[in-house]
């Protein structure tokens, strides 16, 4: 493949990457927003037990199934979508290059090309070969389920709070009838931390959906590109 | 006049090709012109000396060039000209200093482009943190030597394009503009390194202004080899400038987590990537442009047409702004054998 197909279609696969990571982000900060809503229920409805000294069981037990339960579909169907895009970009590519038109091209032009094109030829037996290539396949299904549920459940976020509340009982600080109030904010504070956390902006260790997404698009990118 | 070339290179852009672009069934990308469907190249677009006639219709440049001059001027063959320039969207590839031949619209167009590069180079300077502006590479007075040295070498170019300048001259600048090149590269990556990466796109501009009279040199001293790997290495430098450049990272950075979550979170993601798609998209089409650069060398090179003859050419159309190479259809050279 020449320079100039080389640079466009390396322009066209980073295009993908940002379009379906602001697409990722758009849509999982919306189920954030439509999962703390709901989850209010669950917080007004927590026990006095539940807001000042279960706090982390609270979350594993009512919230993190939630949040799982909504982000997964919506995660894996961004998934495929983006791996249906990206398989459309590089049959589009490899039908620019099976042309004749590259027949008087520079500079050994098919070398590159070749390589997608023989790529390419599995995805139009159906999406679910895209998981096979190196490239197209994102992320696979399995993966990352198994990835959310060894880290949900510890993520610091979970435990930091809890000692913090049970350090200001401790101290006095909370008069038993503004108790329940307080401790429900809390809690809600939690609930807001724990699925920002989950699906937009986790740590260095435990990395949200969001940004294990962004991640998984940016390295596909770069391995498309690199063939 | 188009004279030796008159065998290969059109004075106008053919008519169906100007309605293929229209309703999209090919795409200008930089200088080339190329089929949606198919990727093929069907033709080259060389901005010529006409052009810089047509900017100084109107002080506010190309853009609002078009539609100023549209109004103002009676030649009917100038508002085709300027119909022309602006249907296939190549307005500001002139005055980009992308396209080949970057001298080719005039010293003046170019000075004028040097010095807005300068005034971003100067806007971002008080506003890079300590570290950025501790770097060698960001010492206010070696860039201001090195914007200097670049609008001495446009006034060369110009110097060199008259009847007693050697080939000597031609290499001399090309040369320095080399060197040149190379300095604001350096710059733009130091700079990338320890700051936010669009603060180095006034110095990759000006890297790009460097390296194309660095390939404008080469062509006009008859090194053509030497200017088609010029403009491969431009091309690729400038993709590598722009690798950091990427429209999600940059809206995500810019996006505060505190407010994640939240509606308001979503309008800043939107607002932002409003604002910065175009700044993406604008270092694309340079890119995009400079790869465009190295097919139209290649395509010369099969058709025997020299790069000095393409330039001069170009330098010497003074009523045309575009030239236009056709590509040969190898479909149909085919079929007639």
């Amino acid at each position: 493949m020449g320079l100039f197909n080389r640079i466009f279609l390396g322009h066209r696969i980073d295009d993908w990457a940002s379009e379906y990571s602001l697409v990722a982000a758009r849509t999982l900060n919306q189920v954030a927003v439509d999962l703390i809503a709901s989850a209010e229920q669950d917080v007004s409805n927590a026990s006095l037990k539940d807001g000042l000294l279960a706090q982390s069981a609270f979350l594993q037990n009512s919230i993190a199934p939630m949040v799982r339960e909504v982000a997964e579909p919506v995660a894996i169907e961004i998934l495929n979508e983006a791996n249906a895009a990206l398989a459309a970009i590089v049959e589009e590519q490899a039908v620019w290059v099976r042309g004749p038109d590259y027949a008087e091209q520079p500079e050994a032009a098919f070398d590159g090309a070749k390589d997608i094109a023989a790529a390419a030829v599995p995805l139009a037996a159906g999406f679910a070969t895209a998981a096979s290539l190196p490239f197209a396949a994102v992320t696979t299904t399995t993966a990352w389920l198994g990835l959310v549920t060894t880290t949900t459940i510890s993520w610091p976020v979970v435990l930091g709070g809890g000692a913090l509340a049970g350090l200001g009982i401790a101290t006095g600080l909370l008069n038993t009838a503004k108790i329940r109030d307080r401790t429900q904010a809390r809690l809600r504070d939690r609930v807001r931390s724990f699925v920002v956390a989950s699906l937009i902006g986790g740590g260095e260790n435990s990395p949200s959906i969001l940004q294990q997404l962004t991640a998984e698009f940016d390295h596909a990118a770069k391995r498309a590109k690199a063939l | 006049m188009i004279g030796a070339l008159s065998h290969v290179v059109l004075r106008e852009v053919p008519a169906e090709l100007l309605a293929g672009v229209s309703s999209g069934e090919y795409r200008v990308a930089g200088s080339i012109i190329q089929s949606v469907s198919s990727g093929r190249v069907v033709g080259h677009l060389q901005e010529t000396s006409a052009i810089s006639s047509l900017l100084n219709l109107s002080p506010l440049g190309l853009p609002q060039m078009a539609m100023d001059a549209v109004t103002v001027v009676q030649n009917e063959q100038i508002k085709a000209a300027i119909s022309v320039v602006q249907s296939l969207q190549i307005a500001n590839l002139a005055v980009s200093g992308i396209g080949i031949g970057v001298s080719v619209a005039g010293a003046a167009i170019l000075a004028k482009r040097i010095a807005r590069v300068e005034e971003k180079v100067d806007a971002i300077l008080p506003n890079l943190d300590a570290i950025a502006r501790g770097l060698e590479a960001m010492r206010v007075e070696r860039i201001a030597e090195d914007f200097t040295r670049l609008r001495t070498l446009v006034d060369q170019v110009e110097e060199a394009w008259l009847p007693s300048a050697s080939q000597r001259e031609w290499i001399a600048i090309a040369r320095d503009a080399h060197f040149l090149a190379d300095s604001f590269e350096r710059r733009a990556r130091e700079l990338g390194a320890a700051s936010n990466v669009l603060n180095t796109d006034p110095l990759v501009e000006a890297f790009a202004l460097a390296s194309g009279l660095r390939v404008t040199a080469r062509m006009a001293s008859s090194q053509d080899d030497m200017a088609r790997e010029a403009a491969s290495s431009r091309a690729l430098t400038l993709v590598q400038l722009g690798e950091a450049i990427q429209l999600a990272p940059l809206v995500l950075a810019h996006a505060p987590m505190e407010n994640a979550g939240t509606s308001t979170w979503l309008e800043v993601l939107e607002q932002k990537t409003g604002d910065l798609r175009a700044t993406v998209a604008r270092v694309r089409d340079r890119e995009i442009a400079a790869a465009g650069t190295v097919e139209t060398l290649h395509e010369l090179a099969r058709r025997g047409v020299s790069g000095r003859e393409w330039l001069d050419a170009a330098k010497s159309e003074g009523h045309n702004p575009l030239l236009f190479l056709p590509v040969r259809d190898v479909n149909l050279q085919q079929k007639a054998r």
